[in-house]
């Protein structure tokens, strides 16, 4: 495939004309438009949610992307999220048993992160605070990473003496 | 009629005896099959027939204690047996020490050397000592059946050749019926990890010493078998990560199902790494089977998954796959 579609989201001043300056940084850099979500009824605050897709080469996406950003961020458009829809998001599941909150969890939630895993739900279970606990981590990733998110686990358990199970 | 020493007289080694006999007309009617005891070794003796002779199979099922029997010469080593007699098939399921391998490799080894082919359902000869076997065994146009060593009677070394049309990438199994018995049951009743040990011991299906089968030893093995066999792999046991089952808790396990999931002990050969430990399968999953119930899993080129699954222990299916491999030999080596 030589076109990647991204699907960006932005906030828009519910004002004439503000749209138009939305789209025009993106067609201006090659980007074919396909999809124009404009949310009236989700104003809030005098802000419209709105959600564009579009496609733009492979091969200077990363520079097209760049350009569109700058573009919309001089214009003081609010962008919430860039997501490329060509890269598929996995789900990976991971419990950890052992004493997980007295072993610095804070540092585990970090590194689980760092790693690329972000981390969507977390569910534990514990009999007594003194006692082990069991937590279930739901993590979403990108399909690329999810084999230095698998390393990290392993060497975080492996330091902190913990029970490892996933799904992988 | 094919001549053949039995080296092991326990649990597996009477079953063999008792499956012979008992389908004696079956194997001669369906695969010219018309096998002769030469003499039975265990560790301390050997039972030999009066020179020149083989033993009657109703006779050897009718032994209790070989100590007992007729014919029974203590002392006698199975290593002066294998020199001195002229068998055309060595069945090696002995008990082994897991961690030396002996006497089952001194055993095979001493087979190859006088012209045996081997039929064994003994492990750790094959996970320590693979490559060494196989080799004598090639340079000296023997075959080493090892089917019962994976799964007893689940034909899964033989899919290499069976499913020869298509390579195999990779293997997942579950490999020790132990291991996924007490994991059911912490998963059917709540049980802890204790409690479900404690009933599999009672009932037959774990050891008085179980650890090298809930310590993931006994499936590393088996992994480390599969991965040479059918992926031909040049590993041994000490390439394995193991990780065993006595730190699932059934909390863990709570948390699995509650979101769509079983815990299963697997073996997984896959990209050049070897391990054995727990895992997530999902409930739909053909791994989500229960009790001692064995799973391996091909991953193939052009074949997608293929699946072989059964009772992975037993006497009676061990001698099955025993017996399976020694028609095999027969049929290929044209010994009748």
């Amino acid at each position: 495939m030589n076109q990647m579609t991204i699907e960006l989201k932005a906030k828009l001043p519910d004002k004439p004309g503000t749209l138009i300056r939305m789209l025009k940084p993106i067609s201006d850099n090659a980007g074919n438009i396909s999809t124009v979500m404009h949310m009236h009824e989700e104003k809030r605050g005098g802000k419209v949610p709105v959600i564009v897709r579009f496609e733009l080469p492979v091969n200077s996406i990363e520079e097209k992307l760049q350009q569109i950003t700058t573009e919309l961020q001089s214009q003081s458009i609010e962008i919430v999220e860039i997501t490329n829809l060509n890269v598929t998001k996995e789900v990976l599941t991971a419990i950890m048993t052992g004493h997980v909150f007295e072993t610095d969890f804070v540092d585990t939630y970090k590194r689980i992160n760092s790693a690329g895993g972000k981390i969507s739900r977390i569910e534990a279970m514990f009999t007594d605070p003194k006692d082990i606990s069991n937590v279930k981590f739901d993590l979403q990733c990108d399909k690329a990473d999810i084999k230095k998110i698998l390393e990290e686990l392993r060497t975080i358990v492996h330091e902190k003496n913990l029970t490892l199970i996933t799904d992988r | 009629m094919v001549n053949i020493v039995l080296v092991g007289f326990g649990g597996v080694g009477k079953s063999i005896i008792k499956i012979l006999y008992k389908d004696r007309e079956y194997f001669k009617k369906n695969y010219g099959f018309d096998p002769k005891i030469l003499a039975v070794c265990e560790r301390d003796g050997c039972l030999l027939p009066a020179k020149g002779s083989s033993f009657e199979l109703f006779e050897l099922t009718q032994i209790n204690d070989i100590h007992q029997a007729k014919n029974w010469v203590p002392e006698k080593s199975t290593i002066e047996v294998l020199s001195e007699i002229q068998a055309d098939i060595m069945i090696e399921c002995t008990w082994t020490n897991p961690k030396t391998g002996e006497p089952g490799i001194s055993h095979v080894i001493t087979a190859l050397e006088h012209n045996m082919h081997i039929s064994a359902s003994n492990k750790a000869p094959f996970y320590l000592e693979y490559k060494k076997i196989k080799k004598l065994a090639t340079d000296r146009g023997l075959i080493v059946g090892i089917e019962s060593t994976v799964g007893s009677a689940i034909p899964c070394i033989a899919a290499k050749k069976s499913i020869a049309g298509t390579h195999i990438k990779s293997v997942r199994a579950i490999l020790n019926g132990t291991s996924n018995y007490i994991l059911s049951r912490m998963t059917s009743e709540h049980l802890s990890f204790d409690l479900a040990l404690k009933e599999a011991q009672m009932l037959g299906y774990a050891e008085a010493d179980p650890s090298l089968d809930i310590e993931g030893y006994d499936a590393a093995g088996k992994l480390v078998i599969l991965a040479n066999e059918l992926l031909n792999w040049d590993c041994s046991i000490q390439d394995v990560e193991v990780k065993g089952i006595t730190k699932i808790t059934h909390q863990a396990i709570e948390l699995a199902t509650n979101s769509g999931y079983l815990v299963k002990h697997v073996g997984i050969a896959e990209d050049g790494r070897l391990s054995v430990g727990p895992l997530l399968v999902p409930i739909s999953s053909p791994f989500a089977v229960s009790g001692t119930l064995n799973v391996i899993q091909c991953e193939t080129e052009n074949a997608g998954q293929i699946l072989f699954t059964g009772r992975g222990a037993g006497g009676p299916e061990a001698a099955s796959g025993i017996i399976s491999d020694m028609i095999n030999i027969c049929e290929i080596k044209k010994l009748k």
